[in-house]
């Protein structure tokens, strides 16, 4: 027989029939848009990093190995900020009309010229601190082919090459353009091999949105199931065999999930360039970078209205059988003991990676990734079945109070809504924990690998900068010192070496207290106070020096010294780099000094200034310490993805809980009709509903931070990072409960309101 | 004991069918000719719903068979039992059942619709079925905009739009108040008659059972003529 007459009534029956179908009808279509565009929106994200990642590489200069030729290109990259928004400057010298040129760039700047960033152009417009730091004359913009992102701050400035051969240390240049490689978020080589893009994104959407997604849709598409189980049943005694009862199914709930899906697509493609305007902490996209390939938007438009067909044709499986079961609301099938499976996968696999040596911490790592993933997949399907175990055994208590009693009773032979809201609630609160306790070990681990907001901070310049580059720096409220030195290697016999600072007594005062005594045209043995270096050997008087060669101390020539009787006991104005054992006072020996070091109060105005003279004035040195600086994927950025991961399975979360409540709205007369009519109070009515949802939530719940608290110790025995907020994880799980219960009541309260006329009894 | 199957609409022999641990209907034979009015009574429990269903081939017994219209039902696969069932047979539940989705006219013509005949030609022997039962003015609306004895009608239209060879009746009336529960029987009756249908009905109500050609009971699962 045709099936053609059955896909008519499945597209008959999309258009409902009254208040409540519309309302099943136009909340299945938004869901699954809503789901459509929340799923595309996670697709793309992957698209932006590798399209950030790989016009990152276009513009990455490649050094020559070998020496090159006179006068070859050179550049040197400074990341810098303005404010709190990073900026990237790089220093450009030798340029030639045949100079390679990274995308975006049109020509290069000469000396005293400079070409911007869009941003960058506005913000010397806009902002005094950005104009002061590029007096330069602006010659050209930068093309979006050579930006991260639109609000990227990028200067190319020319610089003078004497003046940047002077700073030292840049190589020539023989292309531009290469593939980056990705430090990852991680602190050991190991963990390193894991912590990429490639496994953290798919685990975070798999996590975060893609499991969420799929009971969110699921609850979507079962939506008024009692009552379309009742119609499909109906369908199978007038005559529809099992298939063509599924046609009408597939046809009614397909057709509304293409329509959804449709709209969100549509939304998402509309939506898309606007997006450009927004940001993610120092996330920032073009439009273009959120582009998905056709055949990825088809398969999300198709895909999604296939899975709602499929869970729909699982819902009403039971009509295969006896359409009767429908009529007569026989118990709902026990929940297969295959359910447990992904769960106890997932808890293996984690404690395998518990329980894997340090030395095979990359499978640890993937283990644990897999194991996340399945006991996200695990806990809802799970819930189900312990649910329904722990009914029957409450259910067999001859003393059960009444509410308990029919609570019992309908959760074993309903469609399961109750348990569905539940596992939604309990996906969220694994998935906030497993949240909060990655944001709280990237908290820790940047916070081992970086002191945060020190007092003072020392910047250190590789190469010398002008004489009124210190002179200016000095004459800055808040600089302490601003030093330059040279450092050389001192050999005492064939193996014992010494740490030797050539230095003007000046640069030394702004190093170190306690070297009023000094005086230039001399040499010193050193004591550095500093618990860093205790122990560290002292040069006796009378000793034989060899200083290393010109090439590496940029001294003239090699020369002997001979450690003298007088002794200078230094201690550090801020730290220092070495234990220096010997001073020399006579820098005017060495044609360059090395190193540039600028100690400063972390005030932002002593660093703005700081960065100004620098940009300034020396802008072809390279800057290194503590600038607050941040790109790509710091640990905040991390932080904010993942906040950003957990508000999209709360939105889904709560999306979801609306779709089962106002589920449970439209159902209720059919619920409580039987009540009604015997007269059961509306206080046992209410409570009924409360113990049919608040059991599975407990269950859900309890599982949810049993499994968070297990997840949190393997990632704390894989990374070594411990965590003394577990409690805090935990406390924030329970006030989502809390929150969920409240939610609950009041779905609860709202259901008690519905008002059931006596002939709306008669005919349920 | 045979039964013969040559002339009867629905035969059965030695149908037993178990739930669990109750045997909810032991041995039971019987036969319905065509246009033949038949009543099942008995108290609640007895089976009588669950003979009905075997009847139709709902249910599959655990021993016995069914013949309807000469087509054992056991020897065909449950795709043809739907198909047996949409041709040549109709069903009037207790509370109607019709789709709450559809339009009284929609769910009369929907037997029609579903075995491929035309929209028109449905819809025009669905509206004069409904304009027969009284109901051409509610023909639009759904059944939650009607009267319990006003969907139970449309109900039996449905089940005889297609001209049935049998219709199943399991409690028809049991949801009405008594006039229109008497509207109602009395619109299944002539209908049933008027096409040739055979009519099996279970009912508790002995005015019901009256109108019978011939009425049978069941006790404890087992038939009594």
């Amino acid at each position: 027989m045709s099936y053609l007459p059955f896909v008519r009534l499945g597209l008959r029956l999309c258009r409902g029939g009254g208040a409540a179908g519309l309302v099943r009808l136009v909340l299945q279509a938004a869901a699954v848009s809503f789901g459509a565009f929340v799923l595309l929106a996670t697709l793309a994200a992957p698209g932006v990093a590798e399209r950030q990642d790989g016009r990152l590489g276009d513009r990455e200069p490649v050094v020559a190995t070998s020496a090159g030729t006179a006068g070859c290109l050179k550049l040197r990259t400074v990341e810098d900020n303005i404010g709190s928004r990073p900026l990237r400057r790089v220093a450009v010298w030798n340029t030639t009309a045949q100079s390679p040129r990274p995308p975006g760039v049109l020509a290069w700047p000469a000396a005293g010229e400079i070409v911007v960033s869009p941003a960058l152009a506005e913000l010397i417009g806009d902002d005094a601190r950005a104009a002061a730091r590029f007096p330069q004359r602006v010659v050209g913009v930068v093309d979006p082919a050579g930006l991260v992102a639109p609000d990227e701050l990028l200067a190319y400035v020319g610089v003078p090459a004497a003046e940047a051969d002077r700073a030292g240390g840049a190589q020539c240049v023989e292309r531009i353009g290469t593939q980056i490689r990705h430090r990852g978020v991680s602190w050991t080589g190991a963990v390193e091999e894991v912590l990429r893009p490639a496994v953290l994104v798919p685990v975070g959407m798999a996590v975060f949105v893609l499991i969420p997604l799929g009971i969110f849709l699921a609850a979507s598409a079962r939506l008024s199931a009692a009552t379309r189980e009742r119609r499909l049943a109906a369908l199978r005694l007038l005559g529809a065999d099992a298939r063509q009862t599924q046609v009408v199914n597939a046809v009614e709930t397909g057709a509304v999930a293409a329509v959804g899906a449709a709209i969100g697509t549509a939304g998402w493609l509309s939506v898309r360039g606007g997006t450009e305007q927004l940001s993610l902490g120092h996330l920032h996209w073009f439009a273009e970078d959120l582009a998905l390939s056709p055949f990825t938007v088809a398969l999300t438009a198709v895909g999604l209205p296939l899975y709602a067909v499929a869970v729909a044709t699982g819902a009403f499986a039971r009509l295969r059988g006896n359409p009767l079961h429908a009529f007569r609301n026989a118990a709902s099938r026990r929940p297969a003991l295959l359910r447990i499976a992904p769960i106890t996968c997932g808890v293996a696999l984690l404690a395998g990676a518990a329980a894997l040596p340090a030395t095979r911490a990359f499978w640890a790592l993937l283990a644990f990734a897999a194991g996340l993933v399945l006991t996200t997949v695990g806990l809802p399907l799970v819930t189900p079945l312990l649910v329904q175990t722990m009914w029957q055994r409450l259910n067999r208590r001859p003393g059960l109070p009444p509410a308990l009693r029919i609570a019992g009773r309908r959760a074993l032979a309903s469609d399961g809504a109750a348990a569905r809201l539940v596992a939604t609630v309990g996906v969220t609160l694994f998935a906030a924990g497993i949240g909060l306790g990655a944001a709280e070990h990237v908290r820790l681990a940047e916070s081992l690998a970086t002191p945060s907001a020190p007092a003072q901070l020392k910047l250190t310049l590789d190469g010398a900068v002008n004489p009124t580059v210190l002179d200016a720096l000095r004459a800055t409220p808040g600089i302490h010192g601003a030093s330059q030195y040279e450092y050389a290697s001192g050999r005492l016999g064939a193996e014992q070496r010494a740490d030797v600072m050539i230095a003007s007594c000046a640069d030394v005062r702004g190093l170190f207290d306690g070297a009023e005594a000094c005086s230039p045209e001399r040499v010193y043995r050193l004591h550095i106070n500093s618990p860093d270096f205790a122990g560290e050997p002292q040069l006796p008087a009378g000793t034989t020096l060899r200083l290393t060669p010109a090439a590496e101390t940029n001294c003239p020539a090699a020369r002997t010294v001979v450690t003298p009787a007088e002794k200078l006991e230094l201690t550090p104005k801020l730290y220092a780099d070495r234990p220096y054992q010997l001073l020399i006072t006579s820098p005017a020996n060495c044609t360059a000094a090395q190193t540039t070091t600028v100690l400063l109060r972390n005030e932002p105005p002593v660093l703005e200034r700081a960065r100004q003279i620098l940009a300034t004035q020396a802008p072809a040195s390279n800057v290194q310490g503590f600038l607050g600086t941040t790109q790509g994927l710091g640990g905040a950025t991390v932080t904010v993805i993942i906040g950003a991961l957990m508000a999209i399975t709360l939105l889904l979360c709560l999306a979801a809980l609306v779709v089962v409540a106002v589920d449970r709205l439209i159902e209720r007369r059919r619920l409580i009709a039987a009540l009604r009519i015997v007269g059961v109070p509306r206080r046992t009515e209410a409570a009924a509903d409360m113990a049919e949802v608040a059991l599975p939530l407990a269950i859900s719940a309890a599982l949810a931070m049993a499994a968070t608290a297990g997840a949190v110790h393997v990632a704390i025995e894989i990374t070594g990072v411990t965590t003394r907020r577990f409690g805090e994880i935990l406390l924030i799980q329970v006030g989502l409960t809390a929150t969920a219960v409240v939610l609950l009541t009041a779905v609860v309260y709202v259901g008690t309101l519905v008002r059931t006329s006596s002939e709306d009894l008669r005919r349920e | 004991m045979g039964i013969g199957v040559g002339a009867d609409v629905v035969s059965s022999d030695g149908l037993t069918y178990t739930v669990g641990q109750t045997v909810a209907v032991r041995e039971a034979s019987m036969r319905v000719a065509r246009g033949e009015v038949v009543a099942i009574t008995g108290p609640s429990g007895s089976g009588k719903s669950t003979l009905l269903f075997l009847l139709a081939g709902v249910l599959s017994p655990d021993q016995g068979s069914v013949h309807l219209n000469g087509v054992d039902l056991g020897a065909v696969s449950d795709r043809a039992r739907a198909g047996l069932r949409l041709r040549q047979c109709g069903f009037v539940m207790q509370f109607g059942d019709l789709i709450p989705e559809l339009t009284l006219a929609e769910n009369v013509e929907l037997p029609l619709r579903l075995t491929g005949v035309s929209a028109r030609k449905a819809r025009a022997t669905a509206d004069g079925l409904l304009a027969r039962l009284g109901l051409d003015g509610e023909r639009n609306r759904t059944p939650s905009r009607v009267s319990g004895g006003q969907a139970q009608r449309a109900a039996i239209a449905r089940a005889l739009v297609h001209q049935p060879s049998v219709v199943f009746a399991d409690e028809p009336t049991g949801a009405l108040d008594s006039r229109s529960a008497a509207q109602s029987l009395s619109a299944l009756l002539d209908l049933a008659r008027a096409g040739g249908s055979a009519l099996i009905l279970v009912t508790h109500a002995a005015e019901v059972a009256a109108t019978a050609d011939r009425v049978l009971t069941m006790r404890d699962g087992v038939l009594q003529a």
